[in-house]
């Protein structure tokens, strides 16, 4: 609202009342004084009839015309009176003021208004001579006529002048107080459109002021409320608690914003101890190239409540373990880093997988007042023969991504820690071969939920490793978070997602740091305690069952010639055999201290001998030679020693 | 190892179970010289349950093959798993010896 409009309106308004009292007045005052000089010329005219009826009764008797004539003269004088004219008993004018003759329409009226004068009293009629003006005539009966009339003329546009000068001076008065009215509508609407042009600046200028500090100082509609008391002061007291409820809502929003900011500050930091918590180091063991390891965690909210851990318990077996705690966010976190803390401790006092998770379980169980509890699927795998020894404690289980083959492994049908002590965790055992997987996840990968609700799914992540199969662990854990990730599209996520895989990669013998030395007393009965640790050793080194099976053989053949032929004296003595490996070709030392024998000297049978002529011994040293590749002698220090090389066939 | 001996058709039948090594050796070869000696000139060496040979215990097939051959006798070998029957072929027993598949072919072979 602008000073112009208010006073554009106000001033329409005041033209509009003025326009109607003016000419309500004007009508109502004119009407009056028409009324009111109308009757005063009746009676005027009445009156001065009467005075020359009486005058002139006598002097009409008596036919003086003249004297009649001087009466009506000064008459005449009288302001108002236009004609005077008097008629005898007969109805001829005696005397009269016009000139030169008396209108007819006079002397019409005359006639007209002789019955009518008859009762003595005046007549008063609306007279209009043409080309002369409008009269009213006075008829007064002399005598009740009998002496005669007269007629007493009065000016009608005298009353007509009168009139209008008067609504003149009302109306010149109606416009000096429409004046009035106008600069006092001026004045009034300035001062009550001066503190809301002031209240409308200030009101401009709020949208620019930063509400978040103070007030500079006093501002430019503190003294409206105690100016005036009327609505706009009202309004300028509204201004003032808004601005002021503005300013302390804008403090309050700031603080809520710091304190926001600090929690999620707070809420980072946490991330990263927790992100902390578990091994992030990828490859974790370079100087291990037996097996590849990749592992993610990806919380739901900053913090989450899965884990996933490994570590080596010694030098050959490695621990690993994925866990889901129930819940999400801070509590989770907490409990889970609970959980992690205990789960090191656990590992460290005991290394069967089945172990770790009872006793973890018990110590879950005291003091959880929460009653949270932690599902954990724990791994032990012997990193020499690639056998997995596994426990499950409620658990998504595993898949095994094996040579084309992807499953999930066999449940050992433990349940989730936390819940009560008197849970027995079992075990079981699964052999992983040279490029095998497995796949630790937790439910926020198969759970993973797209826009419309559906779940990513086992079968889904199961046709997934499927085709991954061949893949390095990275690139499994990756490609799956991907999928998920498609998956869920612009979906929130909805639970932590953790996976972690592990790879096999050992393949048949590799070098290894491993020294076996193997001491053997000149009896026969040591022969199969040597097969034994040929077993042991073939299975470690993940030999097939054919080269250990010829290393046994050849060691044998070696083994009873030495026993049986080498020495001379009946004392102990002993045998030692040395194996190795060294890229894929394994080696075995046979030394003994008997009498020098070189087996290559031993000339070779013939085996298409027939059966008479054949004889009977001989054969050891033969089959030694074919089942072994590279064969050689030395002696050495006073002793035999024999070197067997093999390539090695992976099992 | 273990020798169970046992009577089919008529036929002694001498199944092996275990090592046939150096060590055991010695008392299988104890044991068919003694079915020799007892007058047995056919019978059968059951394989079947034999994981592992040397050459100590080749020795005593030799031995058998060669006390039975001139009085017209017969050792037949059968059941030979494949540890076995590697070491035979590297040998080349399977020229000399009579091998069949299974312990009813050998019975019937001998009949």
């Amino acid at each position: 609202m602008t000073r112009a409009s208010l006073f554009t309106k106000t001033l329409v308004l005041i033209v509009v009342l003025f326009g109607i009292i003016a000419s309500g007045t004007s009508i109502l005052s004119g009407w009056n004084l028409y009324r009111n000089l109308t009757q005063e010329y009746q009676s005027k005219g009445v009156a001065i009839a009467k005075s020359i009826a009486d005058s002139s009764v006598e002097l009409l008797l008596n036919a003086d015309v003249s004297t009649i004539q001087s009466v009506v003269d000064q008459f005449t004088e009288i302001e108002g009176v236009s004609y005077v004219i008097v008629f005898d008993g007969q109805g001829e004018a005696v005397t009269h003021t016009f000139v030169p003759t008396v209108p007819g329409d006079v002397l019409e009226l005359q006639r007209r208004t002789r019955t009518q004068a008859v009762s003595g009293a005046a007549a008063i009629n609306d007279l209009s001579i043409e080309g002369t003006g409008d009269f009213l005539d006075v008829a007064l009966p002399i005598l009740a006529g009998v002496a005669g009339y007269v007629h007493v003329g009065m000016d009608r546009s005298l009353i007509r002048s009168r009139i209008w000068s008067a609504v003149a001076t009302q109306q010149e008065l109606m416009f000096v107080i429409f004046l009035l009215s106008v600069l006092a509508a001026y004045t009034l609407v300035n001062r009550i459109s001066q503190p809301l042009k002031q209240l409308a600046g200030h009101a401009g200028k709020l949208a620019t002021q930063d509400f978040s500090e103070p007030a500079t100082g006093p501002s430019d509609i503190d003294h409206l409320p105690q100016k005036s008391h009327d609505e706009v002061g009202k309004l300028a007291e509204s201004f003032i608690t808004m601005e002021i409820a503005l300013r302390q809502s804008v403090r309050e929003l700031k603080e809520t914003t710091a304190a926001k900011e600090r929690i999620e500050s707070e809420l980072k930091i946490a991330r990263d101890i927790q992100m902390s918590m578990v091994p992030k180091t990828f490859p974790p063991f370079p100087n291990r190239p037996e097996f590849d390891l990749y592992a993610t965690l990806i919380p739901a909210r900053e913090v989450g409540g899965d884990f996933y851990d490994f570590f080596f318990i010694d030098d050959n077996h490695l621990c690993f373990a994925i866990g889901d705690v129930s819940g999400k966010g801070i509590p989770a976190a907490l409990f889970m880093a609970v959980t992690r803390t205990l789960f090191r401790t656990t590992a460290s006092k005991v290394s069967r997988p089945d172990s770790i998770l009872s006793l973890l379980n018990l110590e879950m169980c005291q003091n959880n007042d929460t009653c949270m509890f932690v599902t954990v699927f724990c791994a032990v795998l012997d990193i020499r023969t690639g056998e997995v020894e596994y426990s499950n404690g409620g658990h998504n289980l595993p898949y095994l991504i094996s040579h084309g083959e992807t499953a999930p492994l066999k449940n050992t049908g433990g349940m989730a820690l936390g819940f009560t002590e008197s849970v027995t965790y079992r075990t079981e055992k699964i052999v992983l071969r040279t490029g095998d997987g497995l796949f630790l996840y937790t439910d926020g990968v198969t759970e993973a939920m797209d826009e419309e609700g559906n779940q990513f799914s086992e079968p889904c992540l199961a046709e997934f490793l499927h085709q991954a199969n061949g893949s390095s662990a990275t690139e499994i854990i990756r490609g799956a978070v991907d999928q998920v990730k498609n998956h869920s599209g612009g979906a929130p996520q909805s639970d932590d997602i953790t996976a972690l895989t592990l790879k096999y990669l050992l393949t048949a013998g590799e070098t290894t740091s491993e020294t076996i030395v193997v001491e053997l007393k000149n009896n026969l009965s040591e022969i199969e305690r040597l097969a034994r640790i040929a077993d042991d050793f073939g299975r470690r080194h993940r030999l097939n069952a054919e080269t250990s099976h010829n290393v046994k053989v050849a060691l044998d053949e070696i083994l009873t010639n030495i026993i049986s032929y080498a020495y001379d004296d009946a004392e102990e003595h002993i045998i030692v055999v040395r194996p190795s490996l060294d890229q894929g070709k394994l080696t075995v030392e046979v030394e003994d201290d008997g009498r020098p024998f070189n087996p290559l000297n031993v000339p070779e049978p013939d085996t298409k001998q027939l059966l008479e002529v054949r004889p009977i011994g001989g054969l050891g040293i033969h089959v030694v030679r074919k089942l072994i590749d590279e064969l050689e002698y030395r002696r050495q220090n006073d002793k035999n020693i024999l070197t067997m090389k093999l390539k090695v066939k992976e099992a | 190892m273990d020798i169970h001996e046992e009577r089919k058709d008529g036929f002694l039948v001498l199944g092996l179970e275990g090592r046939l090594d150096a060590v055991s050796s010695k008392m299988f070869e104890e044991k068919v010289l003694a079915v020799i000696d007892g007058g047995e000139t056919q019978f059968v060496i059951d394989l079947s349950r034999l994981d592992y040979v040397s050459s100590a215990g080749l020795r005593v097939f030799l031995v058998a093959s060669k006390r039975l051959t001139p009085a017209g006798g017969k050792v037949v070998l059968c059941s030979l798993q494949e540890p076995v029957k590697q070491v035979f072929d590297i040998v080349g027993f399977f020229s000399i010896f009579s091998i069949l598949g299974s312990k009813d072919e050998a019975l019937k072979s001998l009949g």
